[in-house]
Formats: C-alpha cells, sequence, structure tokens
C-alpha cells in the first residue's frame, strides 16, 4: 500500500482546526479516532468546521466503499472550514436553488410531464426556487452571481432526468432535488452562526420539504405504505441526502 | 510532533476497520430514528448531532454504537454490555443545562405537540376516507414524537414532563374545533392547525439560544409543513397559496399557557 499522507499537513489541520475536541488529546492516534467519531454523527448540526468535515465523511461513506478513508481530503475539508463564512453557505445554498430551476425547466422541456398536476406544481415550485435562490445570493456578499447553477449537481440531475422513461421519472427526480435542498438546508443550520442567515435558511427549508410532499404524493399515492415513513413524510427532518458542498462546489 | 509512519498506518488501519464497522450500525440507526420505537433522547441527540462517544444508545434494541466500536475508536470509557436482543432499551441519562428560556420554549413546543394530537383526535371522528385518515393518523403519530422529544430535552434538564394539551391555546381554539361538522372541515382545521405550528418553530430560531436547538426545532417545524403541505394538497389549496415562497412568522402561536 502507498500511503499519502502528509504528517506535517495533518498536525497543522489538527492545531488550527480543532475547536471542540482535540484540545485534551496529545497523539496521533487519538486525534485520529476522535476524527473518526465524527462519523457517528450521521445527521445533526454542530458546528462550522463539521459543515465540510461531516461532508467528507458523507461523501466517503457514499463513494469509497471498502476503501481507505481519504485523510488528505478530509484535512482539506478541515482546513476549508476555517474560512466559510455564513455568506459561502448562503452562496452555495443560491446554487442549489438556482440549479433547481434549471431542473423543473429541463423537465418541463423535455415532453415526458405531461400531466396538468405536475405541470402546474413544478412551475410554481420553481418560481419559488427562484425566489430562495435570489434571498440567498443577496445574503452571499457577492460570492454568487445570480442565476448560477451548481454546475456538478445539474449535470448529475441532468443525466437522471434524460435517463427518466416517464412522467413519475421525472417526478422522482424533481422529489429527490426537493428532499436534497431540505435536507442540506437542515445541515446547514448547524453551521450557520448568524441569526438573519439562520432564519432565511429555516423560512426555505420547509417550504423545500412541502414541495416534497407534494411530489412524494404524485409519486406514491397509488401505494400509499410504499417509502411513506422514511422519504415522503418522515417524523423528523434529517439530514441524509444533503448536498455535499466538497463535491459540488459554487463555481 | 513526534511520530513514526508505522504509527501513521497502524492508525489508519485501524480507523479503516472502525469506519468499515461502523457505516453498518449508522444507517441502521438512522432507519430506526424512522420508527417509533426509538428513544426520544436518541432522536433527539441524532438530530442535533449530540451524540457523545462515551454515550450508550439502543435504538428498537440494536445497537447504534456497538460495545467494540466504541473500545476501538472513542480511547475512552469502556462501553456498558449491550442488552439481550429483546430486551430493555438502555439509554443513559445525561443531564444537561439549558438556558431557562429555551426550557419554556421547549415547554411550550410540547404543549403545543399535545395539543395538536388531541385536535387530531377530535378531527379523525369526522374523516371518513380511508387514505385520509391514515394520513391524519400518521400525522397524529408524528407529533407524539415530536412531544416525546421535547419532553425528553425537559427531564434531561430536570423539569417535568409537559404531557398535557396546551389549555390557553385549546381554550382559544375549543369553538372552531366543536363547529367542525365535515371531513373537509377537519383537514382545513388540521391544515390551519399545522401552518401555525411549522411558523411557532420558525419563530423559536431567533428566540432560542442553545446553539444547535435552531436545528432541531427546524427539523420538526419542516415536518410540520410537510404535514401542511400535503393537507393543502387535499384540500384543493395548492400549497404554493398556504405559504407563497417563503414561511413567515405571521401564523405564529404566542407562547402562552406554560
Amino acid at each position: 500500500m502507498t500511503l499519502d499522507f502528509d504528517v506535517e499537513r495533518f498536525n497543522e489541520a489538527v492545531g488550527e482546526n480543532d475547536e471542540q475536541h482535540h484540545e485534551s488529546l496529545g497523539t496521533l492516534g487519538d486525534d485520529l479516532r476522535e476524527l473518526h467519531a465524527e462519523t457517528r454523527r450521521a445527521v445533526g448540526g454542530a458546528s462550522r468546521r463539521d459543515f465540510l468535515i461531516r461532508s467528507a465523511i458523507a461523501t466517503t461513506t457514499l463513494t469509497i466503499g471498502s476503501q481507505l478513508l481519504p485523510m488528505r481530503s478530509l484535512f482539506s475539508g478541515v482546513a476549508g472550514a476555517q474560512v466559510l463564512t455564513d455568506a459561502d453557505i448562503a452562496a452555495f445554498a443560491a446554487s442549489l436553488e438556482y440549479t433547481a430551476v434549471a431542473t423543473y425547466t429541463a423537465a418541463a422541456a423535455s415532453g415526458k410531464a405531461t400531466d396538468r398536476a405536475v405541470l402546474d406544481a413544478g412551475a410554481s415550485f420553481s418560481a419559488q426556487h427562484q425566489a430562495h435562490g435570489d434571498a440567498f445570493a443577496a445574503m452571499a456578499n457577492g460570492a454568487i452571481t445570480t442565476g448560477t447553477t451548481n454546475k456538478n449537481l445539474l449535470t448529475a440531475l441532468s443525466t437522471q432526468l434524460s435517463q427518466a422513461v416517464d412522467e413519475m421519472g421525472v417526478v422522482r427526480v424533481l422529489f429527490q432535488v426537493e428532499n436534497a435542498a431540505a435536507a442540506t438546508y437542515q445541515f446547514a443550520l448547524g453551521a450557520l452562526e448568524t441569526l438573519r442567515f439562520k432564519q432565511l435558511t429555516a423560512s426555505i427549508l420547509p417550504i423545500e420539504a412541502g414541495h416534497a410532499a407534494v411530489l412524494g404524493q404524485i409519486l406514491f399515492a397509488g401505494d400509499p405504505k410504499k417509502d411513506l415513513e422514511k422519504h415522503w413524510l418522515p417524523p423528523f427532518q434529517t439530514e441524509a441526502g444533503f448536498v455535499d458542498p466538497t463535491k459540488n462546489p459554487v463555481a | 510532533m513526534d511520530i513514526s509512519n508505522d504509527a501513521v498506518r497502524r492508525s489508519l488501519r485501524e480507523i479503516d476497520a472502525c469506519h468499515r464497522e461502523e457505516l453498518a450500525s449508522t444507517t441502521e440507526g438512522i432507519d430506526r430514528l424512522y420508527q417509533a420505537e426509538a428513544p426520544s433522547a436518541t432522536k433527539w441527540d441524532v438530530i442535533t448531532g449530540g451524540a457523545q462517544r462515551a454515550r450508550w444508545m439502543r435504538v428498537g434494541g440494536v445497537a447504534v454504537l456497538s460495545s467494540a466500536v466504541l473500545a476501538a475508536c472513542s480511547g475512552g470509557e469502556p462501553a456498558p454490555p449491550a442488552a439481550a436482543p429483546g430486551g430493555p432499551t438502555t439509554t443513559t441519562p445525561e443531564m444537561t443545562k439549558e438556558d431557562p428560556a429555551d426550557l419554556r420554549i421547549f415547554r411550550f413546543s410540547a404543549s403545543l405537540e399535545n395539543l395538536a394530537v388531541a385536535a387530531y383526535d377530535t378531527a379523525a371522528k369526522l374523516i371518513t376516507t380511508p387514505a385520509l385518515l391514515a394520513a391524519a393518523t400518521l400525522f397524529q403519530g408524528h407529533h407524539k414524537d415530536h412531544a416525546k422529544m421535547f419532553n425528553g430535552q425537559l427531564v434531561a434538564s430536570g423539569e417535568k414532563a409537559f404531557t398535557e394539551p396546551n389549555s390557553v391555546l385549546l381554550a382559544t381554539l375549543k369553538p372552531q374545533l366543536d363547529a367542525l361538522a365535515s371531513e373537509e372541515d377537519a383537514l382545513a382545521f388540521a391544515l390551519d392547525l399545522e401552518v401555525k405550528a411549522a411558523s411557532t418553530y420558525l419563530a423559536s430560531v431567533g428566540q432560542l439560544k442553545g446553539p444547535k436547538l435552531s436545528s432541531a426545532t427546524m427539523s420538526i417545524g419542516a415536518t410540520e409543513f410537510r404535514h401542511a403541505a400535503l393537507l393543502s394538497n387535499l384540500t384543493g389549496k395548492p400549497i404554493a397559496s398556504t405559504a407563497p415562497g417563503f414561511l413567515t412568522t405571521a401564523e405564529a402561536l404566542a407562547p402562552v399557557g406554560v
């Protein structure tokens, strides 16, 4: 095995960014164990640092399977988190919203969705996402230009839309967009520090959750037991399925 | 820092083993969060990210964090032995010190959730469509879960659980409840109550002092709004007409009666 590990970088990252947990730890082994303990926070916000460190871990769980934890990327996430501001998070959120608008637009243009209820809901939700994007962009201190989509995310969603074989396939993609947005804002609430950023995010989070409920009704109305508890109408909004800012940075 | 590459390799191998082992239990824990038997304290921890590494949690009889993982990964004290499968749920009480103003919000929130549970009891008597009744029953179950969450935090802070509906709000709403005469009335009432609840939690974001509490309450507020969106759709009113773009605090309930 080739060990690609920069001890100096590790030492620096731990020393600079350890806000809560590492003060009393004096050895590398303990530090590593403690970092791993973060994986237990499958959901739930704690600090600005967590916004990225847990993103990195969550990405790991999704993508590397049985491979070794990519420590370098984990630590670069820690270092990046130190300079992440509320405005940065707002810019990321704006990019998600504009991506949602583009996805709804593409869904309507695909011709696969023809039901009037679906089209009306899509038009309404898209307009709301545009408003959300503009609101986040206005809070981002110039970190994002109005209308800027998240390229990675849009590419992934465009692929999914093109692979959708029918109207329900399109609705499923939109349902995922809404749930992912809600989860991301739930995630962000644990990282934001300024009240006005929290309030804006908290005023948008339920709207996305509501969109997901309506689309879920369309998807699962024929089989109310299917996915009812976990995804369509969960008892608590969680961060599960949030959009990872480290994998989908604002361009 | 005085370390060797061998030490780093050993640590990385250890972490990898822990990581793989824990992924399965974490996934299972999240799944079980959605089930009724999850203790409210566990749900609160999962939602707020407050799970402590030395804390032993069991969800529905299955360990979220196995003792082996705790011992290997935390470097802390060994975990207590696991209960036998199907045995009693074990949750270590952990006294927290919430701000008194936050505790008052928790009490009010619990009383609001209890009110919603009672309201759905009344509304359910008028709901005859099976699918709608199933939705109402599900929503009522969620409100019970939410009340348990808030009460769990109250008890953890040395306070008494608030198990009754908010008496002031109930008195205010009683004329409306008494006037319900049809399924449509019941759904409209439920929609109004869900929007008020979601708005109330949004209002709490500017009031709560604990650093994680806004996140926790909005995890519930967002759920209430999912209820509202579905009820709005079922009553023929697009959700966009109920909340055009942004949820506001216009419908928020004042924290009275606690």
